[in-house]
């Protein structure tokens, strides 16, 4: 394997490894470690304590209430995003493609922060769409559930994460002959038939990229719950920054082991059945 | 079952580009009709027009004499093999074939029968099983035909489908076109830039050029009557000599080129403005004496061996070059470039044609 390619793609490899891999050993390993509340630091003598630990005061349900964002977070955009990819492959000219495109990358432009602070001023009791709610006469009462609510927590990460699923989807798109689209119509089918049972099929890596770029991340999202979620709302960073503070470092490890390995047989899971890896065969941007 | 079509003078304009300009045309059901013609010459725009792909920016198309300009791909009872062939790639050549038949609801059993006997038909039997990934090309054209075919079509479409196939193929598949056009009695319109396809298969074919039909007719019509000097270029006749004089003399046309008469016994009169065709295969070489109105002077510029025959080079009194196909036994007694010899034309070796107007003013 002495072929120029391996020699030109060894540095990132090896970043890649330091800078990802060998993080995720040490907190593995630290992970099954002991606390020690002497020193305030840990001992290399096996433990499970952690692991237990994650089984207490709400643990477990905070885990699952953030995987069940992220799951509901990653659905959302890539129903909301599979149209968009649509009209931006299917029908925009080329520069208004680029132009879509343009657009959707904007949100990035402003901080986390910025972003999901300026859903308090929509969705809040005084908010735009409060406000409009009232003068349309829909509602005589401000809506109590728009803001620090589950719902404002989804409208955040959604808004947050949608352009991550858009790019892999117009990526599957392009990999699709227009000619085959036209061979269904040809053979009978309209819109909808070609849509479920050619488009569709063949976009599926693409959908499932999309969905698991957004899951993840969302699964790790801090700022939308904490500026817009309600007092208890709570999502797994939130909660590993809260351990780390009485530097329970086993914790934290364990919660991070937990949460790693279900992403991780996700994404195997995900590639065995979606051939996640053919969307990037034959790559030209 | 059959289908007739009719083009309806119709125009089609992608922004300037005119890819069709004021087509008419009139398909017979039943009839392999044939689209000839040179790349970026509309035959694709006039073929996504009939299968509903495309609509004209004006004018009809009409199905046995029923408008169907506004009738979607999906609802027209024609079918199309499309260039790229354009098999769904995530379903088994089975599920191919019976991707039509499933859109129309018909029943498991019936549907495989049908798949099946299309199978065995395209000599696919037993493959339905099959990743269509997996095949050789010839295979892939197959599952394509069968997939069209499955539906019974009125009419059948095919978009240059035998280009990117090797040469032992192509002869393969065209003798498949024949025969299940003869088998299921559509009317099969094809799509070609290559000649050879067009006068082996058609009943009859167009020549197009820059969006308008040159020509249409029965392949032999093309050499006997060809329209004008494009369409006679097209099928072969690559040399027109431009004579001074085209003039009727009794019931013939008569040529003046190069100062000497030439007498085209039977030739059709195609006015003064008229030039000629040569058919290489019609004109001999004579040493010394050669008959007086059917033989002209010229000079040997080179000649090519071709296997078969010699390919001469000659050159007119006035400069205007043509060529001669002379068997091999004939050709060794003929001199080498430079020497003056006498050419002498069988009846048909010059096809009087009209100027093509859009050739004329429109060819670079
Ligand atoms: N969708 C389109 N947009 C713009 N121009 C087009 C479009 N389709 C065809 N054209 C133009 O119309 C003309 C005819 O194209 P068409 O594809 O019908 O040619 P063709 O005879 O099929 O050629 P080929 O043998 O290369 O396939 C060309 O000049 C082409 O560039
Ligand atoms: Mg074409």
């Amino acid at each position: 394997m002495k072929s120029p390619g391996f020699l030109l793609a060894l540095p990132t490899a090896l970043i890649v490894l330091l800078l990802g891999f060998v993080p995720l050993i040490v907190i593995l390993v630290w992970s099954f470690w002991t606390w020690d509340p002497a020193t305030y630091w840990i001992r290399p003598e096996f433990s499970l304590a952690g692991y237990e630990a994650i089984l207490e005061a709400g643990r477990w349900s905070v885990i699952l209430g953030s995987l069940g964002k992220a799951f509901l977070t990653a659905t959302i955009c890539v129903a909301i995003g599979y149209p968009a990819a649509m009209a931006v492959h299917f029908l925009a000219s080329r520069r208004t493609a680029l132009l879509l495109m343009a657009l959707f990358t904007i949100p990035f432009f402003t901080s986390y922060m910025i972003r999901a602070f300026s859903w308090r001023l929509v969705l809040g009791r005084n908010g735009l769409i409060n406000g409009w709610l009232m003068d349309v006469g829909i509602v005589d009462q401000p809506l109590d559930w728009l803001l620090f609510s589950n719902f404002a927590v989804n409208v955040g990460l959604v808004a947050s994460y949608l352009p991550f699923v858009i790019f892999p989807l117009i990526l599957s798109m392009q990999r699709v002959e227009p000619s085959l689209l036209a061979a269904s119509q040809d053979l009978g089918a309209g819109f909808w038939r070609t849509f479920r049972s050619v488009l569709l099929p063949l976009t599926q890596a693409g959908i499932f990229a999309g969905f698991l770029f957004v899951f993840v991340m969302a699964a790790g999202s801090a700022t939308e719950v904490q500026m817009l979620g309600g007092a208890a709302a709570s999502m797994i960073s939130v909660m590993i920054n809260d351990v780390m503070r009485v530097v329970n470092f086993p914790l934290a490890f364990a919660i991070s082991t937990v949460v790693m390995i279900i992403l991780f047989g996700l994404i195997y899971i995900g590639n065995r059945l979606f051939k996640l890896t053919r969307l990037f065969e034959g790559f030209t941007w | 079952m059959a289908i007739s079509i009719a083009i309806d003078n119709v125009t089609r304009t992608f922004g300037t580009v005119k890819a069709l300009e004021g087509v008419g045309l009139k398909i017979e059901a039943g009839e392999f009709f044939t689209l000839l013609g040179s790349s970026g010459s509309g035959k694709s725009t006039l073929l996504k027009l009939i299968g509903g792909f495309d609509r004209p920016t004006t004018g009809r198309v009409l199905f046995d004499e029923q408008d169907v300009t506004d009738m979607p791909a999906n609802r027209r009872p024609s079918n199309t093999v499309f260039q790229d062939l354009a098999l769904f790639p995530h379903m088994s050549v089975g599920d191919n074939v019976a991707y039509g038949l499933k859109v129309k609801g018909i029943a498991a059993s019936e549907r495989n029968k049908r798949v099946d006997s299309t199978l065995a038909l395209v000599d696919l039997a037993g493959f339905a099983e099959r990743n269509v990934n997996l095949l050789s090309g010839g295979q892939r054209q197959r599952v394509a035909l069968a997939r069209a075919l499955v539906m019974e079509p009125g009419i059948l479409l095919l978009d240059e489908p035998l280009t990117g196939l090797d040469e032992r193929l192509r002869q393969q598949m065209r003798d498949e076109f024949g025969r299940l056009h003869q088998r299921t009695g559509s009317t099969f319109v094809l799509v070609t830039h290559n000649q050879d396809e067009a006068l082996s298969l058609s009943d009859r074919m167009a020549i197009m050029h820059k969006g308008t039909i040159e020509q249409v007719g029965r392949p032999a019509d093309f050499f006997a009557n060809p329209a004008n000097d494009f369409v006679a270029r097209f099928v072969g006749m690559e040399r027109i000599l431009k004579p001074e004089r085209l003039e009727r003399s009794g019931g013939d046309t008569v040529a003046v080129i190069a100062g000497e008469r030439l007498v085209l016994p039977g030739a059709r009169d195609v006015g003064e403005m008229g030039l000629l065709a040569v058919r290489p295969d019609r004109i001999s070489l004579v040493n010394g004496h050669a008959a007086p109105g059917s033989s002209l002077a010229a000079t040997v510029a080179g000649r090519q061996f071709r296997g078969r025959f010699f390919d001469f080079h000659l050159e007119l009194g006035d400069g205007q070059k043509l060529d001669a196909e002379i068997a091999v036994e004939f050709a060794s007694a003929w001199p080498e470039p430079g020497n003056p010899v006498r050419l002498e034309f069988a009846g048909g070796a010059l096809v009087p044609v009209p100027p093509s107007r859009t050739a004329a003013n429109r060819d670079t």
